[in-house]
């Protein structure tokens, strides 16, 4: 290409960066302006199209985390390119429709920037060869799309629903990317290209089905197929500008050409057709159904869409060449006629104040243009000839005939389109005939900027239809030959002679005119069911998050409950129920044998430590258990010296002597405190303090029977004197060898001695109440200024201007 | 011994555990100090118990005897008195410091929790 | 070996030990100005912060090489290693402490008359994460836990933004003092039964004791499960400073009860270097690394690495018996009991480890799940963001902790992608500095400005500070692992290596709890930007500076998304010598 693809790309973050900055400038018309970089890159990418319809493929690739393996690889195949073009050209009319939408609006150039960045996001996501480097721009796409729908932060509803569709689709993406890794691990590679030509490697190796589920979750989350469709009716609070290009023409696509770029590894196998049929089937009839119950009319055509999503699904779950062609002939049919009608519903709310298809009626005087759009748009979709609508239509047909189980499919493609037929001419034709109704705003025709959009996208689709050979049919076989890893040639023509497809079409045709005749019973009969509503997908959303919720709420309450005491115990039975096991299951019981060498002083010494632990624990007074306390010390400082440990004797002596002054310190003038505990939780807390007492006697038990390596003592007996010429050897050990060891220490001691010294330094503050009564305080004023160091720099803080 | 020992450490940590449990902070502060002691011994015992032979080198020998302690748990044991006696001091000076904002002992007086 | 031989090597040994420690030295230096700043004259005449941040930047430049080592080599006689892993958490760790000293400065926590103390605290902690991050010896790793954690219990009770602190801080410390001890005893358990604290000889003494004749002739199983006791106890101390379940206790209550800005340290610098000691422990035990070349003079080299390394050098105990002294020959008697007949080679002793390597991994993965699961189940439903952020810290220390599970499922079959692994911590490690005191900065900034720490106040300030605002969607965004932020590049790497270690379903938790923190992190974002400002708001703005500071901190987040490979290369570099 002329233009790298990268620099395709980044041009679109460039200009993203740039747009705030023109829009205040070029007041007005930055629309129009920002809409030659899109419009360029739509040239630039159609003067390629002849070249990929004859067979071509580009791609570029630049170094990017070679570590990982992951290059900033890209590569234009007939898929790419349509998509490419859709967005390119879609995104500058829509520039241009939003400069008008939104004039005046504060901060229209924060739109711009969204939308640039998106554009370029989904150029991204099309053209990415790596699947990394696809799912980066996957998010990216979900990214924007989260701060366009909640671009108009007045209403609380477009705030949950911005919300609602990040967490559907980011989430979705989540599952897509692990789907992508296991891909990449099976394939053992992250380049699209590589990994599209081992489908039958793929499709035996024992990750494949982990890894299709996930990816399906991602591809469905993101094109709105039940049972995550719910987020797209939702996402309708953006602005129409954005609702037209995202949540029609390109990024709810995304999901479809993720189904469409990986159906030559993935597709083929049992596992792809059913599930790729069915829930695209259901989505088809549910999406069509829902439009109809429908007044609003971004409403109408956000259902419709999730139909029309629905239907290209389950021409990919059908695979083959002709569903294929179909699918790829009704992405570019329904990009054109369903944009052209968001805009037109935009432009009607823009003009008259309403989107309620019961109040606006008899626009066709007012606002002429608008309505010759909206009805070739509408008649498009209703798929009457010779527009493209038609054609896709007449394709999807065909392939629904010879599909397996065809008289199903059939049946429900029919029945979707018969309903689909009505909702297109209650949007595009309904507000444009009959009586002409007073509406909020006077109706006038609209500015060029609101109508150019939808004029050129519903003329597209009439040409397109006329005059099939107009490049289409090469672009569409390129699209045909990527997606089915096959050369295809597909030709459109209008005429295909008597068959049953027409027959089909003339059926949708009469069935779609007498279900718009009677809308009005369709709608009551809807309303009886919408109770059924509440058992929806939607509602689910709701559960899973209220379930998490409490969950979460629960687990936490009882995990974190804020008591030092029920931590331990948490800790305590967990150690003593795994040590416990392990004790059981795979140590010996050891009986206690070695009463070997006892003197009459250990036995005494041993009994002394225990009264005087005992008189620690049951000491009424605290000078009391202290006394104990020291006792108990003193003692096992005694053990050391029996033992052969005199340094350590002494350093546990002076420690000891240490403790006592310290908790009598800071004990000696406090009052005593009353028992709070019930004699339940004592005897519960005994209970727990006696298993881990016997868990412990038991582990030293069989602790001291394991045969030991020769001590490391062994090492410092031969080397202690002749080294370091010292006799005594734990002495050595921490001087000589251990000068380290010492270092810390000496860093611990003097970071306790900072800590306490620093401690006693703090000011004591006023309130010395009680502490409900502080608590009280504090929770009326946020942070308790009082005694608090850091009261002082947020005061600061407030003064300095 | 061995087993005197073993039982000494039990009930050393059980009376620790017991005081931790308890619903004040002197108590919990005592309970520490008992695993402490507890914990030491746990690591002597394990080093191996040899009777009244300190790991000091004979004035007429150059290594030391065969059956003396071993010289690296009581270098590890000396280690974790004096940091443990560090932890202690902190831990007494915060509690006074807790008496002196809340003048409670009652640590449900003052906890931090998801409520 | 004779006295003046002795005297050359440990001379030598000194001086090469002192070049590898420099960044340390500067530190003690630091730490040693500081507490002389308290003589109350200079006090007043010199504002510590300044001190520190001379400090901590010598000692940053200092822990380099700015380049990469060629080898790694034993320093201190063994007790630590000097690596590029270290140099990388070293470095790591010294830049943090740059970026503290800075931020508290701007934040104005602590004030002036407080400051030296907890400078100094930090630098105390600091020192002895560099430590952990390069323990080469159970000792130094009991006691590299101990010299970050006491400073961090008095770092905690210091600075209060509310009165609880102190209480939290007392949590903090028993329970702290809890662990060390447990893990002590793990410690001395372990080094009991190997015989030596030295870590690679441990392994080898490791793989003596499991290699594969031991097992089938069921010798020593009691030994087996003292060993598994042992490392179930080390792994309590290392899950304490993790912050893992269940030893996250006082996690929560600490984070809300101190300043933002001690969170700041505590949840990156601590967690940094845990995360380096747990990838140490776990290779140290599960692998044999190429033999560590001591430069010393060639006729004492033998006798030298005896002493260095307290007991034989891995490798040479097998490979030359004849240089056992004669009591361990009387020993080997003993030994031959037992079963710890020597390997053949290194390929042996790896694969002997293979058990070990077994236990390592599903302790850590199962830790690593509870941990991941429970912390992002608690984030859920938090209305305090320093206990939102506190809980997303231990998620986080969830998700780093499982490619090191994945690495000790895979160092025996395929030890480059056990580097890669390894190399996805130190990445994330590396991404995290960035998201946590980005993350606790603003929070700090914004308390300053609006006198709370509540989520629900945040609502609508897009208005009132787009940059800060902007900055933390970018903070929480990587925080998810969304791209094109550091955070997902740190993500993917995890969960590949969890694919390439075939850990379904540590990567099926994760990738739930993935999707799970999306709500909770997003709903700040919601709040934040597009939820209304509410009417009773005083007016208030972000100063110039802290703002400076946030985008300073924030850019490396997207610049690490765009550009990976800056990071990654150097993490790799880290990670080349462990494998």
């Amino acid at each position: 290409m002329a233009v790298g693809m990268l620099t395709a790309i980044l041009s679109g973050f460039v200009l993203a960066i740039l747009a705030p900055g023109l829009n205040r400038m070029v007041r007005g018309g930055a629309g129009w302006l920002l809409a030659l970089l899109p419009l360029g890159l739509a040239i630039s990418f159609a003067s390629h199209a002849p070249l990929i319809a004859s067979g071509n493929v580009f791609s570029e690739s630049n170094p990017w985390v070679p570590a990982l393996g992951v290059d900033l690889s890209f590569r234009l195949d007939g898929l790419s390119m349509l998509l490419s073009l859709l967005i390119t050209g879609v995104g500058a009319l829509i520039l241009v429709y939003a400069g008008g939408y939104l004039a005046g609006h504060p901060q229209l150039g924060r739109l711009y920037a969204f939308l640039l960045m998106f554009m370029g996001s989904m150029l991204g996501l099309v053209l990415a060869d790596n699947i990394l480097l696809l799912f980066v721009f996957w998010e990216l796409t979900s990214i924007s799309s989260y701060l366009l729908i909640g671009f108009d932060h007045e209403r609380a509803a477009a705030r949950s629903a911005a919300l609602q569709a990040l967490l559907v689709t980011a989430g979705g993406g989540l599952a897509l990317m692990a789907g992508l890794l296991l891909l990449g691990q099976a394939g053992g590679s992250l380049e699209l290209s590589t990994l599209l030509l081992q489908a039958d490697y793929l499709h035996s190796h024992p990750l494949y089905l982990p890894s299709l589920v996930l990816i399906l979750i991602g591809a469905f989350t993101k094109s709105a197929q039940f049972p995550f469709h719910f987020w797209l009716p939702s996402a309708m609070e953006a602005p129409t500008p954005v609702s037209a290009y995202l949540h029609s023409a390109t990024m709810v696509k995304a999901g479809i050409y993720l189904l469409a770029r990986l159906s030559p590894a993935l597709g083929g196998t049992d596992a792809w057709f059913l599930s790729v049929t069915t829930v695209g089937g259901v989505t088809m009839l549910l999406g069509a159904w829902l439009a109809l119950t429908q007044s609003d009319l971004k409403r109408i055509l956000a259902y419709s869409t999730v139909s029309a999503l629905g239907t290209l699904t389950l021409l990919l779950g059908l695979g083959g060449t002709l569903a294929v062609q179909a699918a790829m002939a009704f992405l570019v049919g329904h990009a054109l006629y369903k944009g052209a009608l968001f805009l037109v519903a935009g432009t009607l709310d823009h003009q008259t104040g309403s989107r309620d298809v019961d109040r606006l009626s008899g626009l066709f005087r007012a606002m002429p243009i608008t309505a010759l759009a909206a009805g070739i748009a509408a008649l498009s979709m209703a798929g009457i000839a010779p527009l493209f609508g038609f054609l896709s239509k007449e394709l999807s047909y065909e392939a629904a005939l010879r599909a397996p189980a065809a008289a199903w499919i059939t049946a429900a493609a029919v029945t979707a389109n018969i309903l689909l037929a009505a909702a297109a001419f209650i949007v595009g034709i309904r507000p444009f005939v009959g009586k002409a109704v007073p509406t909020p705003k006077p109706a006038r025709e609209a500015p060029p900027s609101l109508w150019l959009g939808s004029v050129v996208l519903a003329s597209l689709g009439a040409v397109m239809g006329l005059w099939p050979a107009l490049g289409t049919d090469g672009l569409l076989s390129a699209a045909g030959t990527a997606v089915l890893g096959e050369t295809v040639s597909i030709h459109l023509s209008l005429w295909h002679g008597l068959t049953l497809a027409l027959a089909l079409s003339a059926v949708t045709l009469i069935g779609g005119v007498i279900v718009y005749v009677s809308r009005g019973l369709l709608r009551r009969l809807a309303s009886r069911w919408e109770s059924l509503g509440q058992f929806g997908p939607a509602r689910w959303y709701e559960l899973v998050l209220l379930g998490l919720n409490g969950l979460a709420g629960g687990q936490t309450r009882l995990l974190q409950s804020g008591y030092l005491r029920y931590y331990l115990m948490i800790v305590l039975v967990a150690t003593v129920g795994l040590a416990g096991a392990t004790l059981a299951t795979r140590g010996h019981l050891v009986k206690p044998t070695d009463w070997s060498g006892l003197h009459f002083y250990d036995v005494g010494l041993v009994v002394l430590i225990l009264m005087a632990t005992m008189g620690t624990v049951l000491a009424r007074t605290r000078l009391a258990a202290i006394a104990a306390l020291g006792v108990v010390g003193y003692s096992v400082a005694l053990v050391f010296v029996l033992f052969g440990a005199p340094d350590v004797a002494m350093t546990q002596f002076l420690i000891e002597t240490l403790t006592v002054i310290l908790f009598v310190l800071v004990f000696y003038h406090l009052p005593e405190t009353p028992a709070l505990s019930s004699s339940l939780a004592r005897g519960r807390d005994a209970v727990i303090a006696a298993t881990v007492g016997v868990l412990m006697t038991a582990f030293v038990l069989i602790a001291t029977v394991v045969q030991y390596q020769p001590p490391i003592s062994e090492y410092f007996a031969e080397h202690g004197l002749p080294d370091a010429h010292g006799r005594n050897l734990v002495n050595v050990i921490l001087v000589d060898f251990r000068g380290l060891d010492t270092l810390g220490e000496i860093t611990v001691l003097a970071a306790a001695g900072i800590g306490v010294y620093a401690l006693l330094k703090l000011r004591v503050g006023k309130q010395r109440g009680t502490a409900s009564a502080a608590r009280r305080s504090e929770l009326a004023g946020g942070v308790d200024d009082a005694s608090l160091p850091i009261a002082n720099p947020m005061r600061k803080e407030g003064d300095v201007p | 011994m061995a087993t005197l020992l073993a039982i000494l450490i039990g009930v050393l940590y059980a009376a620790g555990v017991y005081l931790m449990l308890r619903r004040s902070l002197f108590k919990l502060i005592l309970g520490l100090v008992l695993l402490a002691h507890g914990a030491n011994l746990l690591i002597f015992t394990a080093g191996g118990l040899t009777r009244a032979q300190p790991p000091i080198i004979p004035p007429d020998a150059t290594a030391l005897p065969v059956s003396s302690a071993d010289p690296l748990t009581q270098a590890l044991i000396l280690t974790a008195i004096v940091i443990g006696f560090s932890v202690l001091a902190f831990a007494l000076v915060l509690f006074h410091r807790v008496y002196q904002t809340s003048g409670s002992d009652d640590p449900d007086e003052l906890k931090v929790g998801d409520r | 070996m004779n006295l003046y031989e002795l005297f050359n090597s440990l001379a030598a040994d000194s001086a090469r030990s002192i070049a590898g420690f420099q960044g340390e030295l500067a530190l003690c230096v630091t730490i040693v100005l500081l507490l002389l700043l308290r003589i109350p004259r200079l006090t007043s005449r010199i504002d510590s912060f300044f001190v520190m941040l001379i400090g901590s930047s010598v000692a940053l430049y200092l822990a380099g090489p700015w380049r990469p080592l060629e080898q790694p080599s034993e320093i201190f006689t063994g007790l630590l290693v000097y690596d590029n892993f270290t140099v990388y958490f070293r470095t790591l760790l010294m830049a943090f402490a740059v970026l503290f000293a800075v931020f508290t400065k701007i934040s104005g926590v602590p004030d002036r008359d407080a400051a030296p103390d907890i400078y100094a605290l930090v630098l105390g902690a600091t020192l002895g994460m560099c430590i952990m991050a390069s323990a080469n010896n159970m000792l130094m790793i009991f006691l590299g836990v101990e010299m970050a954690s006491v400073p961090s219990y008095a770092l905690a009770g210091l600075l209060k933004g509310r009165r609880q602190s102190s209480e939290a801080a007392l949590k903090y410390a028993v329970y702290g003092a809890g662990a060390a001890g447990i893990m002590l005893y793990g410690i001395s358990l372990i080094s009991g039964i190997l015989g030596t604290v030295h870590l690679p000889t441990m392994a080898v003494r490791l793989a003596e004791l499991l290699q594969p004749a031991n097992l089938e002739s069921g010798l020593g199983s009691d030994t087996h499960m003292v060993l598994a006791l042992g490392g179930m106890m080390i792994m309590v101390g290392l899950a304490f400073k993790l912050s893992a379940v269940p030893f996250h206790f006082w996690c929560p209550d600490v984070f809300e009860g101190a300043t933002a800005e001690v969170n700041a340290f505590l949840s990156v610098a601590s967690k940094a270097a845990a995360l380096a000691l747990l990838a140490r422990v776990a290779i140290g035990f599960g692998y044999i690394p190429a033999p560590v070349l001591v430069e010393t003079a060639p006729a004492a080299s033998v006798e030298t690495a005896a002493l260095y390394n307290v007991a034989d050098p891995p490798g040479e105990a097998p490979a030359a018996p004849a240089a056992r002294t004669p009591a361990e020959n009387a020993e080997a008697k003993a030994e031959a009991a037992v079963g710890f007949g020597p390997l053949p080679n290194r390929e042996a002793q790896i694969a002997a480890l293979a058990p070990a390597r077994e236990f390592i991994w599903k302790l850590v993965a199962f830790v690593a799940v509870i941990t991941c699961t429970f912390g992002n189940l608690a984030a859920y439903g938090q209305t305090n963001i320093k206990r939102l952020l506190a809980y997303s810290t231990i998620a986080q220390a969830g998700y780093m902790m499982m490619p090191v599970a994945s690495a000790m499922v895979l160092a025996g079959t395929n030890a480059p992608a056990a580097r890669d692994a390894i190399s996805a911590v130190a990445f994330y490690a590396g991404a995290y500095v960035f998201m946590n005191l980005g993350a606790f900065a603003i929070v700090a900034f914004l308390r300053n400005m609006l006198h709370s720490e509540e989520i629900a106040d945040y609502a609508g300030l897009l208005h009132r500070a787009p940059v800060t605002v902007i900055c933390f969607c970018i903070v929480l965004v990587s925080l998810i692992g969304l791209p094109p932020l550091a955070g997902f590049f740190g993500k993917y790497q995890i969960f590949a290596s969890l694919v390439d270690a075939k850990l379904w379903f540590v990567l099926f938790i994760a990738g739930l709890n993935t999707a799970i923190s999306l709500y909770y992190y997003l709903r700040v974002v919601k709040i934040m930007t597009i939820d209304p400002e509410p009417d009773t708001r005083r007016p208030a703005s972000m100063s110039f500076i802290p703002g400076t500071f946030i985008v300073l901190i924030t850019a490396p987040i997207v610049i690490l998304g765009v550009w990976p490979d800056s990071l990654n290369a150097l993490a790799r570099i880290a990670t080349g010598q462990l494998f």
